[in-house]
């Protein structure tokens, strides 16, 4: 099959493919997947001592704006303080163990407890204990400030982490700002937040979206829309790639004399005349990513740091442990996936959409944040696709008869996942 | 939605006795390919000759518990609403009213269920996803 050589842009997004590690064939357990006891191990080892997605700063842009995000057992607080800095505390406080705040988001000058009104300043601080006197061992404020945990920010997000000796983001994000930094990550406005319960284990939908062996089984339409094969597939330290070329067919679909329909609706909203490619449906992709530079300007759109490709190709990236990023010029589709408190056969995901805004636009307010639970919404088609499938994979992961995941080379990023959790599981 | 589907006239497709209990067979009809299936415990159905999956033909399809199971990858559909009942199908077919009248089976050729444009739309987002 050909490969095509990826065009980058010199100091954009590199481009080259990344040398592959030989990670042997080992059948993956299924345990990972079903066991509580390897729940509590990931807890311990692994959520503890990672970076995490937090939140958008956009959903923080004002001092006093917090934000409540769960992880495991916990439960965190995210602020924006006076000086401007986002700062994460473990949500609970110190006099009876009541959460300081449990609704999603909100806003406010001191972080007050509802009950029995113990306050704290948006550094956690603590700075008001009603009737102080009558505790009468003292309310030492080292001992009872908010417990403050290490956050950082990069591309647009806040980071934490719970573990207090992690390297920095930086370094844990190893290439992900090298290569990700020229999207611009940070300018883009959310326009979706939404939360699904999925009914089977975190890592079952780390890897749906980490391998495209079921493209032509379960999302058909996409064989017009996308070359499924000459994908290339890049394993770093701990995160993974691929890079999807968009605007052209999957080969099996044999040679069309018309640009299919969709294919046609992204060049008809950039102003193109589909029918002018009959007999030449290979050439879109490349006329396509002309276009887009052309059309760049007019429409308040910068992609002086993105190479060709990068305007029409889906860029996939997977952050260690939970972030899948389909990432085009314009957009970013991004997934969180957190697992349950408790049960390893549930997981909750996180579905976000954040749009590149044209030079002139005003950042939109953040859209309110939606709670579903499996089916009660449709996600989109390709959504729906990939979902369907996921209950039934945790059921069958139950079976006596199952013994773990045999994995394919095209599906290697799920055995790169694997040996990345276990480098933690192991220490 | 009913008012309109309401002006659309029932035609003839088939003879009640082309088909035994738990068969199907696809009849062009205007344009359309009409799938119509004689259900195992009596009663007929019809429904628009395309698979939601792949788009293939679902003739000669098995009907089990009042659901239709494409012969190519076992998408099963239910045959009152059309809903896709199992993967790989996710999106529903079109089901046709369905009239029986003496030996005449007559249908109602309603507009088909519509693809969503963009597969990676999601409701409630603007543009493109
Ligand atoms: S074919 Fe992949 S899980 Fe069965
Ligand atoms: S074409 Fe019917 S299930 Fe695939
Ligand atoms: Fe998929």
């Amino acid at each position: 099959m050909g490969v095509t050589t990826r065009i980058e842009k010199p100091g954009g997004t590199p481009a080259a493919k990344a040398p592959e590690p030989d990670m042997g064939h080992a059948v993956i357990p299924k345990e990972r997947y079903i066991s509580p006891e390897f729940m509590r191990l990931e807890w311990a080892r692994m959520w503890t001592r990672v970076w995490l997605v937090g939140c958008r700063e956009e959903e923080i842009p004002d001092a006093g704006d917090y934000i409540t995000t769960e992880i495991g057992t916990e439960s965190l607080l995210i602020v924006r303080g006076e000086d401007g800095k986002a700062r994460t505390f473990y949500n609970v406080c110190n006099h009876r163990g009541n959460q300081v705040k449990f609704d999603q988001c909100g806003n406010s000058r001191t972080l007050q407890c509802a009950y029995h009104f113990w306050e704290y300043d948006l550094t956690g601080r603590l700075i008001n204990v009603p009737d102080e006197q009558d505790f009468t061992q003292g309310c030492p404020k080292d001992q009872l400030s908010l417990k403050a945990i290490r956050t950082e920010t990069w591309g647009g997000f806040v980071w934490y982490t719970l573990n207090p000796d992690a390297e920095a983001l930086r370094d844990y994000l190893g290439i992900i700002p090298e290569h990700l930094d020229p999207y611009e990550f940070e300018k883009m406005a959310m326009v979706m937040n939404l939360t699904i319960d999925w009914d089977c284990n975190w890592k079952a939908s780390v890897d749906a979206f980490n391998e495209y062996y079921h493209t032509p089984c379960i999302h058909p339409e996409l064989s017009y829309l996308h070359d499924d094969v000459d994908v290339q597939i890049d394993l770093y330290d701990r995160h993974s790639r691929y890079l999807i070329p968009f605007q052209r067919p999957a080969p099996r679909v044999g040679e069309l004399q018309d640009v299919p329909a969709i294919m046609a609706a992204d060049m008809v909203a950039l102003g193109m005349e589909p029918a002018e490619f009959r007999g030449r449906v290979d050439e879109v992709r490349r006329a396509f990513q002309r276009r887009k530079r052309e059309t760049a300007a007019g429409l308040g759109y910068d992609y002086s740091r993105l190479g060709d490709d990068q305007l029409s190709d889906d860029y996939h990236y997977f952050i260690f442990p939970n972030i899948t990023m389909n990432i085009f010029a314009d957009r970013l589709m991004m997934f969180r996936q957190r697992p349950h408190e408790t049960d390893p056969d549930r997981m909750y995901f996180d579905l976000s959409i954040m749009r590149r805004l044209p030079k002139d636009e005003a950042r939109p307010p953040v859209p309110d944040h939606e709670h579903v639970r499996h089916g009660e919404r449709s996600l989109g088609l390709v959504l729906d696709q990939d979902s369907v499938n996921l209950p039934h994979i945790q059921k069958g992961m139950h079976s006596m008869a199952y013994k773990g995941l045999w994995i394919s080379h095209i599906e290697r990023r799920i055995r790169h996942m694997h040996e990345t959790l276990m480098n933690y599981i192991a220490i | 939605m009913t008012d309109q589907t309401a002006d659309i006239p029932f035609r003839f497709v088939s003879k009640t006795t082309d088909l035994e209990p738990g068969k199907s067979r696809c009849y062009p009809l205007e344009g359309r390919n009409v799938l119509v299936i004689h259900m195992p415990h009596g009663g007929f159905k019809a429904i628009e000759n395309l698979c939601s999956h792949e788009k293939k033909s679902m003739e000669g399809a098995r009907i089990r518990a009042g659901k239709i199971v494409c012969p190519h990858h076992g998408a099963n559909f239910d045959l009152e609403t059309g809903k896709a009942m199992s993967a790989p199908a996710v999106l529903p077919i079109t089901v046709y009213p369905v009239k029986v009248e003496g030996e005449d089976v007559l249908v109602q050729l309603i507009e088909p269920k519509k693809k969503p444009g963009n597969p990676f739309a999601i409701p409630g987002v603007g543009g493109y996803f």
